[in-house]
């Protein structure tokens, strides 16, 4: 099973996991950090603590962050850097997360990663009378 | 040439830099000097192209090239956010004679070691020495994370709480 990382600004980090929680249910290996109040080499020590955990280095570990270029971006891919068992995705929005869930227990990274991408961009339609 | 505005913020390059203050000033360029990111091309790229869209120029400067921008005729006349990511950073950009009367402190988080003085500004003894000795310089410090926040008085609350 893949580990998650969600890393926010604010409060998304907790809400979408909450969110996510009532049509999945629970799940077991999220990690949830908000940037609020925190340095970024706080929130870098923070992932490098949980990038290292035995269950990230056997299966790969997968950072959702909020807003590309934003800080929490750029901590991810900072703590990341040179760390080949480590995917980090921007945007991240509830279709993610549900193909996420569904698909960390048999896929690897890669492609858990790009169904999950995939997914997320599905998620996004518009419907105009 | 003037900074529109002259920036302490840990997380340099980030939403509340590329959105908030730069739909609020509208600058030609937002520079962050950073030595140790300039040298590094990797970390140069992720900043660089970190908001290729905004239509805001976005370049991380070495103190040289700084140097070289602010003495620049042609660069002269453009609007222009300069970011640093520590207070002693900001007291060496006087040592460097970029000239600035207010210096803005938008972010400066918690890490072990600090203290709070607002939500978004902690400070351990080394930072209160910077900001004592760039006050005694002239600057006028202000606290103020985005446009919309209320600017905070930093120096006061410093001499209250630390």
């Amino acid at each position: 099973m893949i580990p998650l990382i969600i890393l926010t600004n604010g409060v998304l980090c907790d809400s979408i996991y909450r969110t996510a929680a009532l049509l999945f249910g629970e799940q077991p290996n999220v990690h949830l950090i908000s940037s609020a109040n925190l340095a970024p080499k706080e929130i870098s020590n923070r992932i490098g603590k949980i990038i290292d955990l035995p269950e990230c280095r056997e299966h790969g570990v997968l950072i959702a962050v909020d807003l590309k270029g934003g800080s929490t971006w750029n901590v991810a891919c900072k703590s990341a850097h040179e760390n080949k068992h480590v995917a980090i995705i921007s945007g991240v929005n509830l279709p993610m997360l549900l193909s996420f869930f569904n698909r960390r227990e048999s896929g690897n990274l890669n492609e858990v990663v790009d169904s999950l991408i995939d997914a997320g961009k599905r998620g996004i339609d518009k419907y105009m009378c | 040439m003037p900074f529109s505005l002259v920036r302490v913020d840990d997380r340099t390059i980030h939403g509340q830099v590329v959105l908030g203050w730069a739909s609020f000033i509208a600058p030609d360029r937002i520079i962050l000097c950073n030595d140790q990111i300039a040298s590094s091309d990797w970390e140069k790229e992720l900043y660089e192209s970190s908001f290729s869209d905004s239509g805001t120029e976005i370049n991380v400067f070495t103190r040289a090239e700084l140097q070289q921008y602010a003495r620049s005729e042609k660069h002269s006349k453009e609007r222009c956010i300069l970011l640093v990511e520590s207070l002693q950073d900001a007291l060496d950009l006087l040592d460097l004679n970029i000239p600035f009367k207010t210096l803005n402190i938008g972010g400066l988080h918690f890490c072990d070691g600090k203290q709070e003085l607002t939500d978004y500004i902690f400070l351990d003894d080394d930072d209160v020495e910077c900001l004592k000795e760039l006050q005694s310089r002239g600057i006028l410090i202000e606290g103020q994370d985005i446009p919309s926040a209320k600017k905070v008085n930093v120096m006061k609350l410093v001499s209250e709480n630390i």
